[in-house]
């Protein structure tokens, strides 16, 4: 989430280097003093143009609130309806928050976490199929660069270069989608949530 | 949240188009704000839970009027 803070201008990479894969940091310190000979220019990172970083956690809350007031005005409402006294309906009011937020709590927990563990699943049979078929493993990593428009010859240099890297990292980002950017947070997004219900609007 | 403090102040009588009024409001405010901070059109957003809020609390409150006129 540390794109919506971003600073006005910010390098290439700087905020890759405290977490996620491999990055090789004498290789990029080259690339940018080679990058300043050609006097290129960096690309500013615009506040206005990446939104997918930090609006995941505006939108959970909106999403979480927005829920909230039609599950209890929906339920204040019914009860009104039904000649409930104003006693009962603030009752029910109050059970349908509490029990709203404690659910969607939960299942945002089993959710997000069951996906995390989807993942690491994952990435220990690609391992062990790593250990036992390299060769076919390279070759679906060049299939797969060649459907993304790389020549044969290149995607075939390509591959070799990153498996020689950072084998699983290469594997996980190409061939599974797994990038340590997008990893899931189980007890944040439960946390975020369950607070938008509960003290939200 | 809001909708509790609404109907803990709103007189008896008038509960019903108070608290679902106010509700509609805070929804189609909080539309607009997400649709605007995710860069798309607010009328949209705001439109669209306006229109699914205001059709689940009109079918809850078909429920609870069935409910209400058939234990009487």
């Amino acid at each position: 989430m540390d794109l919506g803070k971003s600073k006005s201008v910010t390098p290439l990479g700087s905020s890759m280097e405290s977490h996620g894969p491999r990055i090789n940091k004498s290789a990029f310190r080259r690339f940018q003093k080679f990058l300043a000979m050609k006097r290129f220019k960096m690309p500013v990172r615009s506040r206005r143009l990446h939104r997918a970083g930090g609006i995941g956690l505006l939108r959970a809350a909106v999403l979480g609130a927005n829920d909230g007031i039609v599950s209890t005005s929906s339920l204040l409402i019914g009860v009104a309806a039904a000649h409930g006294t104003h006693r009962s309906i603030l009752v029910a009011g109050i059970a349908g928050l509490v029990s709203g937020g404690m659910s969607m709590a939960a299942s945002e927990y089993v959710s997000v976490h069951s996906q995390a563990d989807t993942e690491e699943a994952e990435l220990a049979l690609e391992r062990t199929k790593l250990k036992q078929d390299n060769k076919s493993e390279r070759q679906a990593l060049t299939a797969i660069y060649v459907a993304r428009g790389l020549e044969p010859l290149l995607a075939n240099q390509v591959a070799q270069q990153l498996i020689a890297y950072d084998e699983l990292g290469a594997y996980a980002r190409d061939e599974l989608g797994i990038s340590e950017k997008f990893r899931a947070r189980p007890l944040q997004a439960s946390l975020r949530l369950r607070a938008a219900l509960q003290l939200g609007p | 949240m809001m909708p509790l403090i609404v109907s803990a102040i709103a007189p008896e009588a008038r509960l019903i188009p108070i608290a679902s009024l106010s509700s509609l409001a805070v929804l189609a405010l909080m539309g607009g704000l997400a649709a605007h901070a995710g860069g798309a059109r607010v009328m949209m957003g705001a439109v669209r839970v306006t229109f699914w809020g205001g059709l689940a609390m009109a079918m809850t409150a078909g429920i609870g009027w069935l409910v209400g006129t058939i234990a009487q």
